[in-house]
């Protein structure tokens, strides 16, 4: 039987089996690993910027035998494991991958129907939060505040620490803390605190306009909600490939090792 | 009772025999699968089909992960670094497998710089000038060496 077996191989050996040869795409092999008019073509675009079929036969030599040396090149980087080992590689790699696994869902165009009903499942999303104008006047005793609120004309002698734009609740707390945010939470449009004394300074809040807090409609925010719609769906699209990957791989934590790390 | 009917018993007998030692020797199987974990050397915190993660790449891992976190790092933190760096790992050994090394133009770039650059420090410290022949010289070896086979409708310069 092994004998017969041999005889096979050794008849087979002659055979003419259907090779890079008798494929019109490919021009050379190299170690089984062929270079195809594609590549020429590709090549011959990036480095002369017109297709191949316009070089003369030096020309295109010239770029095969270009892309041979990469190509053996390559094949040392392969026999190296440079892929599996070089910091740069292994960016590129991780990278191109995911550009790969996510690339549909850049290109897919969406349907308004799917927009809208993405937005209607995560309209909390789209929300305008609450913005406050607000005026801050510092002064620096209980006195001058108390005089400035008792006089009927609008403060005009200091400036307020405060810009004149709606602001949201987080960017006042960085202006003037939490007490004095807090303080002016209190406030309605138009009503000027009372003097707040804080230990650098004594302050008058004035509210000028409070934008309450409002669900901003799917025509105002189409770009937003595109690109969390996309966004969303590169993650799952990145996370099904994951799942895919892990569910065909061999995956072992070394647990004794990473406990022996934790008490170091 | 019959020499048939006997003969029947002690084959079914047999077979049963048979089956039980299928079973046990199943069972025993495995049982030593479960055990037969690859191999992590001291230095690695985990495998990915056979390529090991490094403790010097999780600790990297876990001081940058650190860095940009104000309080101490938790058990989850660093479980999840640790699995980032499973998820890393896979997705190159996908891009590897599926020949992104020709096909993606980044991953092929920096594959050839990775290997021209190591080829250089050879060439330099071996010859220490004409860098540039001792590539040609290099690249002529390796043509020599490989197996190629022009197309038919190709004219071979």
């Amino acid at each position: 039987m092994a004998l017969a077996g041999l005889a096979i191989a050794l008849l087979s050996s002659d055979l003419n089996i259907p090779s890079f040869a008798d494929n019109h795409n490919m021009l050379v092999s190299i170690n089984q690993q062929p270079i195809t008019l594609q590549q020429l073509n590709f090549a011959s675009q990036r480095l002369t910027g017109t297709p191949a079929d316009t070089l003369t036969p030096e020309q295109k030599n010239t770029i095969v035998s270009l892309l041979m040396d990469e190509e053996l090149l390559l094949q040392r980087a392969e026999l190296l494991g440079i892929a599996g080992t070089d910091p740069g590689v292994r960016k590129a790699l991780a990278r191109a991958v995911i550009n790969q696994a996510v690339a549909n869902v850049f290109t897919q165009p969406i349907s308004p129907e799917q927009l809208e009903a993405f937005y209607r499942a995560h309209q909390t999303l789209f929300i305008q939060p609450l913005r406050m104008t607000l005026q801050a006047y510092r002064y620096t005793s209980l006195k001058e505040a108390q005089l400035a609120l008792a006089a009927t004309v609008p403060i005009t002698d200091r400036a307020s620490v405060l810009p004149l734009s709606p602001m949201p609740l987080h960017m006042l707390r960085r202006y003037l803390g939490s007490a004095l945010t807090d303080s002016a939470l209190l406030l309605r449009a138009g009503q000027t605190s009372a003097p707040i004394m804080r230990p650098e300074a004594v302050y008058l809040l004035r509210m000028i306009a409070v934008q309450a807090e409002k669900i901003l409609p799917l025509s105002e925010v189409q770009l937003q909600v595109e690109a969390e719609y996309r966004r969303r769906g590169r993650d799952t699209a990145l996370d099904t490939i994951l799942r895919e990957l892990r569910q065909q791989a061999q995956i072992t934590v070394a647990s004794n090792n990473l406990l022996r790390l934790d008490f170091e | 009772m019959s020499n048939s009917t006997r003969s029947h018993r002690a084959a079914l007998k047999l077979l049963l025999a048979g089956a039980s030692v299928g079973i046990l020797l199943g069972a025993l199987s495995a049982m030593s699968d479960q055990h037969n974990e690859p191999y992590l050397s001291p230095t690695a915190v985990a495998s990915v089909n056979h390529q090991q993660i490094r403790l010097a790449e999780y600790r990297r891992a876990l001081g940058l992960f650190a860095s940009d976190k104000r309080e101490p790092l938790t058990e989850d933190d660093r479980s999840l670094v640790l699995q980032r760096l499973i998820d890393e790992e896979l997705l190159i050994q996908h891009g590897i497998t599926s020949g992104l090394i020709r096909t993606d133009m980044a991953v092929r770039s920096a594959a050839l710089e990775s290997v021209l650059a190591g080829l250089m420090i050879e060439i330099e410290a071996s010859s220490g000038d004409g860098a540039e022949q001792a590539l040609t010289d290099y690249l002529a070896h390796l043509r020599a060496t490989a197996n190629i086979e022009w197309a038919s409708s190709w004219v071979a310069p």
